[in-house]
């Protein structure tokens, strides 16, 4: 019983830290320790559930050219926040920050969009940027 | 009634420090990750010996004050919504009686990591800002309260841990170890009871009849159904992800029961068993506010039942969407 109780005040300290709800952890892909800064030009957005993805083309300093993908929130909240799906159009050349992924892979979580154009700043839905 | 319970607590807590000639005060700021204020941060100070509870919200450049606490030890908990922020606590916080002592907080940055769209609280703040939550009289339908609206389905803001039996907490252990890879919502599968999804950035619209409750919510499966016309639970219902669910009226209170519960659902980040019976007292307060105060009763997994009260606000100007979840690369989710 005393074993019990012991795992009971374990789990409750554990969990006292732990958000009550999760609906997707982007700590499980993303490494927030592995920040990530590119320029480069849209060339796919995918508006799917439960996360839209947008990808660009960057070019490295000798020429190559390698493709990216980034995370979004669910296209339901970012439609509420504002978005449409031409709000980042194809041709488009950004500058990105997120984190990178934890596999590997040429992908990370968006934090920032930036238009080079303009220097304005897409659509920040979190909760340290503007929001439209 | 949850606010007049808190007042009352206010009040025990007063009348406490009056008699002890003054209590303290904890004040201080809250600011995120970047050192920004966090504004509607919902704080508590729990007492460690009696348990009185007193709570205040942050403002705009994110200050608190918790006053009058009377002499003694506390434990200061903040939970925003997730998951931008991490969940913070500080144990034994000592306040003596005159005392005024400065607590600053700085909460970790959450799971979501700040990626663009998936902040609850900033989508709140865009809702409210929009079109304002409407106050006034409660619509009825055949004499009984109208629940229809579209509603942003707010967390429990005060929530506390449920009691897990050792398996439920090793399998929470392993969720956490792994940050939560393999919630059901990561790979297209409904997430979160009693109603799928009802936790921000997603939103859930009701649509009430004489007979039928129905919650339309935007996560896989997309409605539940509520039966009000006097039915009874099947004898041995086949387990599904939203269970099987009666409710009945007990005065503009409607109590729904539902069981039938497959155990392949989180209740966020906790599991729990097919022997799952949830209770969810719904009310309206007024036409601006449904109230949800839910009882998770599981043998199987929680040593005693567990209480969540979720306070979801109509949202005028929104709309429930169209949720088919076709591709989440769920390859890229490793984990540690």
């Amino acid at each position: 019983m005393r074993t019990m109780l012991a795992a009971f005040i374990i789990a409750g300290s554990i969990a006292a830290a732990a958000p009550a709800y999760a609906h997707h952890s982007f700590a499980a892909e993303f490494d927030a320790d592995k920040p990530v800064k590119l320029v480069g030009t849209v060339t796919k957005i995918e508006w799917t559930n439960p996360h839209a993805w947008f990808y660009i083309d960057v070019m490295d300093e000798a020429g190559k050219v390698a493709n990216w993908g980034w995370e979004l929130g669910s296209p339901t909240s970012l439609v509420r926040l504002g978005w449409t799906r031409n709000s980042l159009k194809i041709g488009t050349v950004v500058t990105v920050e997120g984190s990178r992924s934890r596999d590997g892979s040429n992908t990370a979580n968006a934090r920032n969009i930036t238009l080079n154009s303009t220097g304005q700043k897409l659509f920040g839905a979190s909760s340290q940027a503007q929001v439209p | 009634m949850r606010r007049l319970v808190i007042s009352a607590w206010v009040v025990i807590v007063s009348a406490v420090a009056l008699a002890q000639g003054g209590g303290g005060i904890l004040t201080g700021v809250v600011t995120g990750p970047t050192g920004a204020p966090v504004p509607n941060a919902p704080v508590q100070a729990k007492n460690r010996q009696g348990g009185a509870i007193v709570r205040a919200v942050t403002s705009a450049d994110g200050r608190y004050r918790l006053a009058p606490l009377p002499a003694g030890s506390y434990d200061i908990s903040i939970s925003m919504p997730c998951c931008a922020f991490e969940p913070f606590a500080r144990q034994d916080i000592a306040i003596q009686a005159g005392q005024t002592r400065q607590l600053d907080m700085r909460l970790a940055e959450g799971v979501s990591l700040n990626t663009l769209g998936d902040d609850p609280g900033t989508l709140a703040a865009v809702l409210r800002n929009r079109a304002k939550v409407p106050r006034g009289p409660v619509p009825r339908l055949a004499g009984r309260p109208d629940f229809s609206g579209v509603w942003l389905a707010n967390e429990d803001r005060y929530p506390e841990p449920p009691a897990l039996l050792p398996w439920a907490a090793a399998a929470l252990q392993e969720r956490l170890g792994n940050a939560l890879k393999d919630a059901p919502h990561t790979r297209c599968l409904p997430q979160g009871l009693p109603t799928p999804a009802s936790i921000g950035p997603f939103m859930a619209k009701t649509v009430q009849t004489p007979s039928l409750l129905v919650v339309l919510f935007e996560d896989s499966g997309g409605f539940r159904q509520i039966f009000l016309d006097g039915r009874p639970h099947p004898p041995d219902p086949d387990p599904s992800w939203v269970g099987h669910s009666i409710g009945k009226w007990d005065g503009d209170t409607l109590v729904v029961d539902t069981i039938g519960y497959n155990d392949k659902s989180w209740i966020g980040i906790y599991p729990h068993s097919e022997m799952l019976h949830v209770t969810e007292r719904i009310r309206r307060p007024d036409v601006g506010h449904l109230e949800i105060r839910v009882v998770f009763d599981d043998p199987g997994a929680f040593s005693r039942p567990w209480n969540q009260t979720l306070n979801w606000e109509l949202a005028p100007a929104e709309e429930v969407v169209a949720y088919v979840c076709e591709n989440n690369k769920a390859e890229h989710l490793v984990g540690k």
